[in-house]
């Protein structure tokens, strides 16, 4: 009898507690899943002043890939030198950072796919960004 | 295409730093597998990628990794039907109340926790692509797993898997890996249902017509391999190849229904006739290849996708710390509390613990899957990582420290299923 009870207590009581978290956290709202590729679409006027001409080689197409964990993002730019930047996301608001460059963008779910519109300021040059995200488009490695 | 001279330099590379670094691991009392898990971590972009990514780039292109890929894909799938080849029934005969208790507790109290810490942490480290219970049902399960081949080969170095205490600890592993496979399984289904892949009802009656077909139809057929064996001597290269088609098959069956490939590989290993000398043979032939060369690949893969770059600030690594203290709490606590209240002294209850604790490279296996079906993001992925490296380090130390003070396993050791083989896998 003995066993029994403590079988039940150490058996049943963690199923019923596992039970009631996935109940209670059913109502929980994660972060926006923005992570994967970004096509960029730099503002023409910009990217042809001289400060912000040499950010883009002329052949690849502008990419931005988001690593998302979270609330957490590693944004990764195919400009002519490699630039990463490690960010938040707060709602839909994107702040990132590099030493020597930051990232700012709002990302909008509405339209058919995701868009971001945002600013790339890499003194001395500030660009206008939009972009359009390739939910087709998976990384080598994997994740989010 | 297929790029041969950079593929075999690839896996040159990680042969060799794989040896080396398990080489490493041995001389601090280490088992191999925690220095090739390591050797494949510092492969990835948290070291070579760090310092030398330039090198990274030219070792490890993104095109070629696809082909990497697959051989690693081939070397878990051999080795999970090891896994499976290793689990005999006949280990929880006689073994009572107390492995009964403490392999569901020990089951139950991480999932519990790990549910719980998932409270707190998808709303920090996952997005609205995961739904909150594929989300929390998964840190359960990847918190509950622990390594029974490494486990098994702990105790068999420590010279413990004839003692009381190792043969409760091999019966609890035992259930806890049956029992986390079949609801990892659940939480794979669940999640590709959701993703529409393949309708819910389909996966849960095909998954029960090939379990029962695998029980009840080719079980029995695989005895008659044991038949020829005993008869020959030796595994001919007939029986040998019916055995991988199996493999292939059971994996590719497993896949198609939505499972994993991994399920059907470990199902096949389960049913195989569980003769000592037939599983040993078997053992040896496939364990060179699958152990040796191809496993390292899975882990240098899994370093690949293990950047610890992507921690970063205070606020992740308090998560990490997190992780890892819940895992132990979960593992080493559930299991401990529960084997001393079913009558175990303090110190064994609490070796059983410690060895339970350990999660090696089950839990990578778990950890890939979890990422390949979009439910752990890149960083939750990396601090699971360092939370299975973590658990499974300390592991060594710590039964030396609690356990091996004063006692002597010879002098209570009693006999145990045969099947567990002194050269277990990993």
């Amino acid at each position: 009898m003995k066993a029994i009870l403590h079988y039940l207590a150490l058996v049943g009581l963690p199923i019923l507690g596992i039970l009631g978290l996935l109940q209670l956290g059913s109502s929980l709202q994660a972060p926006a899943s923005i992570g994967g590729i970004w096509l960029l679409q730099p503002a023409d006027a910009e990217v042809q002043n001289a400060d912000c001409a040499k950010l883009f080689t002329e052949t690849a197409v502008p990419t931005l890939l988001i690593s998302q964990s979270g609330i957490f993002l590693q944004l990764t730019m195919n400009t002519t030198e490699k630039l990463t930047l490690t960010g938040r996301l707060t709602g839909l608001e994107v702040v990132a950072e590099a030493d020597t460059a930051v990232f700012q963008a709002t990302i909008n779910r509405e339209s058919e796919p995701d868009s971001l519109t945002g600013k790339l300021l890499i003194p001395p040059c500030t660009l206008s960004l939009t972009g359009l995200r390739q939910p087709e488009l998976q990384t080598a490695i994997g994740g989010h | 295409m297929l790029n041969l001279p950079l593929l075999l330099v690839q896996v040159a590379v990680i042969l060799i730093v794989a040896r080396l670094v398990g080489l490493l691991f041995r001389k601090i009392h280490q088992p191999q597998v925690m220095g090739e898990m390591v050797a494949g971590i510092l492969l990835g972009p948290s070291l070579l990628g760090w310092v030398a990514p330039a090198v990274t780039l030219a070792l490890f292109p993104p095109e070629s990794l696809g082909y990497l890929n697959a051989l690693s894909q081939i070397g878990l799938l051999l080795f999970m039907f090891l896994v499976g080849l290793e689990l005999d029934p006949q280990i929880l005969r006689g073994r009572g109340h107390a492995a009964v208790v403490t392999s569901h507790v020990s089951i139950l109290a991480p999932f519990f926790l790990g549910t719980l810490l998932a409270l707190f942490l998808y709303p920090r480290l996952s997005d609205d692509s995961v739904p909150y219970v594929h989300f929390a049902l998964f840190l359960g399960i990847a918190m509950s797993i622990t390594a029974f081949p490494v486990l098994a080969r702990i105790l068999t170095e420590r010279n413990l898997l004839r003692t009381p205490l190792g043969s409760l600890t091999i019966a609890c592993a035992a259930v806890d890996d049956v029992t986390g496979w079949c609801v990892l399984a659940g939480v794979v289904i669940l999640v590709r249902a959701d993703d529409g892949v393949m309708p819910l009802w389909l996966t849960l009656a095909g998954s029960a017509v090939y379990i029962v077909a695998m029980l009840f139809v080719i079980r029995p057929l695989l005895g008659r391999l044991e038949t020829i064996y005993k008869q020959r001597g030796k595994l001919s290269h007939d029986v040998m190849a019916i055995i991988f088609l199996l493999v292939l098959v059971s994996g590719l069956i497993t896949e198609w229904l939505g499972i994993h490939a991994l399920f059907g590989a470990f199902l096949a290993g389960a049913i195989m006739p569980k003769n000592y000398r037939f599983v040993h043979t078997l053992t040896e032939k496939l364990e060179d290849v699958a152990v040796v060369l191809l496993l390292p690949l899975f882990f240098a893969f899994t370093g690949l996708r293990t950047s610890i770059g992507l921690i970063s600030g205070a606020e992740m690594w308090f998560f990490c710390a997190l992780i890892i203290l819940v895992a132990i709490m979960g593992k080493f606590g559930g299991s401990t509390i529960a084997a001393r209240v079913s009558g175990i002294p303090w110190r064994e209850a609490s070796a059983l613990g410690i060895l339970m604790n350990t999660r090696g490279l089950m839990e990578l296996v778990v950890l890939n899957i979890g990422l390949e079906i979009g439910v752990l993001s890149p960083a939750m992925f990396t601090m699971m990582v360092i939370m299975a490296l973590t658990t499974t380090f300390m592991t060594s130390p710590l039964l030396q420290r609690v356990y091996f003070g004063t006692f002597r396993p010879e002098e209570t050791a009693v006999p145990v299923s045969k099947s567990i083989s002194p050269e277990v896998p990993h």
